[in-house]
């Protein structure tokens, strides 16, 4: 029984732990600009 | 003259002085600690420490400063008096160190008695 | 039961994750792969949010009185007050467990967290030692001894607490030492994990010795808070007994007092780095010896330890860390050698802090025998053990030589003394003179008031004229060197807190009497009236009070019994306090011809012991609050402190 929930708690775990390594680029990019690293603003171009 | 020296040659001292004051300080100052079977059958020279458990033939009288009981173990049993304040859960049942000196009257003269405290994390099994 | 279910999986599923956080965190430090690290780090916080989610599952047992858990059956009732029963978490075995294992894993988190970003390697070793740890812990709780076995059937009611520990001081006692014990891991892991990337840089450093810190005060609060309890609960007049357990929480604190004043020669010339790892390692090493004497019962202590299974998984982990702290230390010493400045002469404040390691070590060395001598004799022939005498006789000269290196330490400069180090010294040696000349007007004899009491003047005076110093001259300097003034007000608490020892110590004088109604007895010139005794019906009690007048006051020392528990007796105990001396009053019995029997005893300065350690704690808070960051630091300071790459 407590191996059924430790495993059902694992499960819960799972993408917290492992977030660094399924995370895409972009969400990549996203963590970057909330933590507050100074970019260069995207260049509007006309039209 | 080397570092080594420096520093080395005062670390001995004061590691010589730790030593000669834990061997000056045990010598005299310890007991041994023993149940009352190796109390009745050869009993050391000096203070000692005597685990047992207190039957129950409690008396107290001196308005309950002086008290005189039986400690036993396993296989033998030898009669205490003492004279001071009690530990609190003293009472038939319960295992006290008595400290102190077995006299030439077959009574064991006790300095201190110290009982053991309730049991924190002994794990009691639960009976009904 | 279904709390214990999903308690027992919780630590399991911890104990899954802090295995893989070690292995990982190690793997991936070793190969400085960012992204793993950051997979074992996160594995550490989950392991930390399974235990926090099982200390949660057994709080609400025990507050639900939920009697299907063993652990709440056997540690609380019905009838045991809700601030009690909430207690019980931390009063059993494997609840204290749980509660040390809650700390190290919220502790170790926050340790993590603040460290991220000083050393990708680093950080993940010390992770990787922290999870070891915390894997060894789970193991135990999930295996060897768990909070949440169940019992066959769920009895009506539970076996309730000890009625001497339920009282205010088991609330606060148990948690703050459990707490303590835990913490000393985290430098532990810290300084072990620099040994391991043979890497260590002034920001790891300084981390190291701010979590140092915190396990030093949590320690030092827990033997303060123990002692106070001792005193005013146990009853026996007394507040420090050298029984296994307190002395098992000394020593760490011993070491870590050691460390957190050598490092300062780390910070300023770079040199006793090997001193400074093997002092974190030894405090770390002396908790789990700790651990393992008091948990298995191999040396007699008042304090009953079952002898139960986790005694030898401690002490096969002690060997473990013994091994790998040993390997490591012997494998990295020649790159701790390199010293960037030479060596300072012998009479140097330099000097005065290997001086104080060496004391300190010292005591270490005495209380360790004083421990471990029951067992080791034990094994050779009949089992001796010793008491206070020794412990006094054997640590008592060296601790009164750290008072004297207290008073001349802080004066003397880092590269050496000299005439103006002459000068400051007038104050301590003026401070001396003039209290033994005070003692000897007092018709002091006893050679160790004439020795301690003038050298406590002595290290008081040092901290006083430093601080008059800087006020005299730069008042704002206090503020800027906070790390260095709170450590001189610190000095201060520990004398104050040193002198009420001294002094209760060897001016106690005690009487046994037995009184009739209306006589009086007399102890160190304080008169008390006995005025009679009454019995009084209580909740779960009844207890005998008997009535003392001394002077405006009543004191009402008594005696409860607990019918429920066999009759069980309990003292309390009633203490007049003043600056000056406690008045300390226990009814040992009365009898039906109306008279009493008391054991009155008069113990000095008692009140500054506990005054003393408040400012203690005042000075660390206050000397360590709001830390400058490391860059301002790094620039004041002109020594590199790395370890060669």
């Amino acid at each position: 029984m407590a191996i059924i929930v430790a495993t059902l708690l694992l499960f819960l775990a799972g993408p917290f732990v492992l977030w660094p390594l399924i995370r895409t680029p972009e969400d990549a990019e996203i963590e970057r600009s909330s933590a507050g690293v100074a970019r260069r603003p995207p260049r509007h171009t006309g039209g | 003259m080397t570092s080594l020296i420096k520093w080395g040659a005062p670390a001995a001292v004061v590691a010589a002085c730790v030593g000669y004051l834990i061997f000056t300080a045990s010598g005299g100052t310890g007991e041994y600690y023993i149940t009352v079977s190796e109390l009745r059958s050869h009993a050391p020279a000096g203070d000692v420490r005597v685990a047992g458990v207190i039957h129950n033939d409690v008396q107290k009288s001196v308005g309950g400063l002086h008290v005189t009981f039986t400690e036993k173990d396993s296989t033998s049993s030898m009669p205490v008096e003492y004279s001071g304040a009690l530990p609190d859960i003293f009472q038939p049942g319960i295992t006290v160190v008595a400290e102190g000196k077995l006299g030439s009257d077959g009574v064991f003269h006790a300095r201190t008695l110290l009982a053991k405290c309730p049991s924190r994390f002994a794990t009691q099994p639960y009976t009904q | 039961m279904i709390l214990g279910y999903l308690g027992a999986g919780a630590l399991l599923a911890g104990l899954v994750l802090a295995g893989f956080s070690m292995l990982l965190s190690f793997w991936s430090g070793a190969r400085e792969s960012a992204v793993f690290v950051q997979v074992g780090r996160r594995a550490f916080y989950a392991a930390a949010a399974m235990v926090g989610v099982a200390a949660i599952l057994l709080e609400t047992a025990l507050l639900t009185h939920d009697f299907s858990l063993a652990y709440v059956a056997e540690h609380s009732d019905l009838s045991t007050p809700i601030a009690l029963v909430a207690a019980g978490f931390y009063g059993g075995q494997e609840g204290s467990l749980l509660y040390w294992t809650l700390i190290l894993a919220v502790l170790g988190s926050a340790s993590l967290l603040a460290s991220a970003r000083l050393g990708e390697r680093l950080a993940a070793y010390a992770a990787g030692i922290m999870a070891a740890i915390l894997t060894f812990f789970l193991f135990v709780l999930a295996v060897v001894a768990s909070p949440f076995e169940l019992l066959p059937i769920t009895p009506p009611d539970g076996l309730g607490l000890n009625p001497i520990l339920r009282d205010g001081g088991m609330l606060i006692h148990p948690p703050v030492v459990l707490a303590g014990f835990a913490s000393f891991a985290i430098p532990f892991a810290f300084a072990a994990a620099a040994l391991l990337a043979g890497r260590a840089d002034a920001g790891w450093i300084r981390h190291t010795r701010r979590f140092a810190l915190l396990a030093w005060s949590l320690q030092t609060s827990g033997l303060l808070l123990g002692m106070w309890w001792a005193y005013h609960v146990l009853g026996w007049g007394g507040y420090w007994g050298w029984d296994p357990v307190e002395n098992v929480a000394l020593m760490p604190w011993l070491a870590t007092t050691a460390y957190l004043h050598s490092s300062q020669v780390q910070e300023h010339r770079g040199r006793m780095r090997a001193w400074n790892f093997g002092l974190v390692i030894l405090a770390f090493l002396l908790v789990i010896f700790g651990t393992f004497i008091v948990r298995s019962g191999v040396v007699p202590s008042v304090h009953t330890f079952a002898i139960s299974a986790i005694g030898p998984w401690f002490l096969g982990f002690l060997g473990l860390c013994l091994v790998f702290s040993a390997v490591l230390l012997a494998v990295r010493a020649e790159r701790l050698n390199a010293a960037p400045l030479p060596a300072a002469p012998l009479v140097s404040r330099e000097g005065a802090f290997v001086l104080q390691n060496l004391l300190l070590l010292g005591v270490v060395a005495v209380v360790l025998w004083g421990t471990v001598l029951p067992l080791v004799s034990g094994m050779f022939g009949t089992q001796r053990v010793v008491g206070a005498p020794y412990y006094e006789r054997g640590a008592g000269p060296l601790l009164v030589a750290l008072l004297a290196l207290m008073a001349a330490g802080p004066l003397l400069p880092w590269r050496g003394a000299g005439m103006p180090t002459l000068r400051a010294l007038r104050w301590p040696a003026g401070a001396a003179v003039l209290s033994l000349l005070g003692l000897a007007v007092f018709g002091v004899r006893s050679v160790p008031a004439l020795v301690a009491f003038p050298l406590a003047a002595a290290a008081a005076a040092t901290a006083i004229s430093e601080y008059g110093r800087a006020v005299l001259r730069r008042p704002r300097v206090i503020l800027r060197r906070r790390r260095r003034y709170g450590a001189y007000l610190a000095h201060v608490g520990l004398v104050v807190a040193a002198v009420g020892i001294a002094a209760s110590q060897l001016g106690q004088q005690e009487k046994d009497v037995t009184l009739q109604p209306g006589q009086q007895v007399t102890v160190a010139g304080y008169t008390l009236t006995y005025a009679g005794a009454e019995s009084r019906d209580l909740e779960d009690h009844t207890e005998l009070v008997a009535t003392m007048r001394f002077g405006d006051q009543s004191l009402e020392p008594g005696r409860a019994t607990y019918a429920l528990l066999g009759g069980q007796g309990l003292t309390h105990v009633a203490i007049s306090t003043t600056a000056w001396a406690d008045v300390y009053v226990v009814l040992v019995a009365s009898s039906e011809d109306g008279s009493a029997s008391f054991r009155v005893l008069v113990n000095p300065l008692v009140s500054w012991i506990w005054a003393g350690g408040i400012v203690i704690i005042l000075g660390v808070l206050l000397g360590n609050a709001g830390e400058p960051s490391p860059a301002s630091e790094l620039a004041r300071r002109r020594v590199p402190i790395t370890l060669p790459a």
